[in-house]
């Protein structure tokens, strides 16, 4: 009867572990064994991605609510004096922004991203999302 | 969430905490005046007139924020100012985050493409220059012909010359918006590649593994982004950025369509 032989790349305290785990007999894993524990592997969870643009957005959304609310007229103005200035022949014409609302805009369009990224993240066929 | 989710979060929280502070003070210290204060300066105002009204000083608008707020007035007025002048970057990065997010496999395809030494890098340059220029060419010679057709052939035209030049301004925009959605492509590409190009540089490649591959292609958009101010080097620079975006993009193509010489 001759001896066990393991792999040759295993080190001599490695092959008694081998023994053991060679000597059990295979077993075909159930039906449905391997999509699960691949489901498990590569399911991402995104919920921190949903929560982090949330943190984002409520805030700045907070504010151009209010900014609507108390400087709405300004806006109004603004977009009819772009309209006015279009069609006539004035050679200059000045813009001012507040710059918080530059900053809450991208912080919305930012937060949008990361909720798109985590919805897109979270879909079954769609998983090749670079990270 | 793992570890690194949860210090992502709380690091979110503080920034927004943070943030949450900065709008509150600058919506109250910009809100609308009672009647014997001074008028604030209009959040958003376009024009003829070429002065705006002063905004409130620093002093003033501590005066309408409660207590330790106080200390975060001059901050705001700050980060105020600097987000009005970083406005171009903002759109930068956001369509870059945006474009890798919802267009992923193309941006990836034409990031492939465009990997190589740099005999592969000087050919997506110079296919990027060809198309830039067959692009120019056609476009100019459409509308010489559009124009002659106009002026020509339409002349007793019962809807007259400025309908037909309305129409073929609308198709124009049309073809100009599909040719900025394949540069906004090649655009996030060319910038994913430009940071993984300085990530290989014997200083930063011991963080290559540990950067996610967005925050790579964000770092490189900014580093465009500040190119293209530098006076005379931004024009040069963003032809070649154009160029390479569109050669990326056009050779992407090529691969996938099999095209051989």
């Amino acid at each position: 009867m001759s001896e066990p032989r393991g792999p040759f790349d295993l080190a001599p305290e490695e092959l008694d572990l081998h023994y053991v785990l060679s000597a059990v007999p295979p077993l075909a894993p159930p039906v449905g064994f391997r999509d699960a524990v691949m489901r498990r592997v590569a399911e991402r969870r995104v919920g921190w991605e949903l929560l982090v643009a949330a943190l984002l957005a409520l805030p700045s959304l907070a504010f151009l609510a209010r900014q609507v609310v108390e400087s709405g007229e300004d806006f109004a103005a603004a977009l009819v004096n772009v309209l006015t200035a279009a069609s006539s022949d004035a050679a200059s014409a000045s813009f001012f922004i507040d710059g918080l609302t530059v900053l809450a805009v991208a912080l919305v369009g930012v937060s949008c991203v990361i909720g798109a990224h985590a919805l897109i993240a979270s879909m079954p066929d769609r998983r090749r999302v670079v990270r | 969430m793992t570890r690194r989710d949860v210090i992502v979060v709380l690091g979110t929280l503080v920034v927004a905490v943070g943030l949450s502070a900065i709008l509150f003070v600058g919506a109250a210290a910009t809100a609308p005046a009672s009647a014997p204060e001074a008028a604030a300066r209009p959040r958003v105002f376009f024009g003829p007139r070429t002065s705006l009204p002063p905004g409130r000083s620093i002093v003033d608008a501590q005066l309408r924020v409660a207590g330790p707020l106080r200390a975060i007035v001059p901050l705001q007025g700050g980060v105020s100012d600097t987000a009005r002048d970083a406005a171009g970057l903002l759109l930068v990065l956001l369509l870059t985050a945006s474009t890798l997010v919802l267009a992923n496999e193309q941006v990836v395809a034409v990031y492939r493409a465009s990997l190589g030494g740099w005999r592969s890098q000087a050919r997506v340059l110079a296919a990027g220059f060809i198309v830039l220029g067959l692009a120019l060419s056609t476009a100019a010679l459409a509308w010489v012909v559009y124009l002659s057709f106009v002026t020509g052939a339409m002349r007793d035209a019962p809807f007259g010359a400025p309908a037909a030049l309305q129409i073929g301004l609308t198709a124009f925009a049309v073809v100009c918006v599909f040719a900025l959605l394949a540069l906004l492509v090649g655009f996030a590409a060319t910038a994913w590649r430009l940071g993984d190009a300085l990530l290989h540089t014997r200083a930063l490649s011991r963080f290559q593994t540990q950067i996610p591959a967005p925050v790579v292609a964000l770092g490189g958009a900014t580093i465009l982004f500040v190119i293209w101010q530098i006076p005379a080097l931004g024009a040069v620079a963003l032809t070649a950025v154009v160029a390479y975006a569109l050669g990326a993009v056009v050779t992407a193509r090529l691969i996938k369509e099999g095209v051989s010489t």
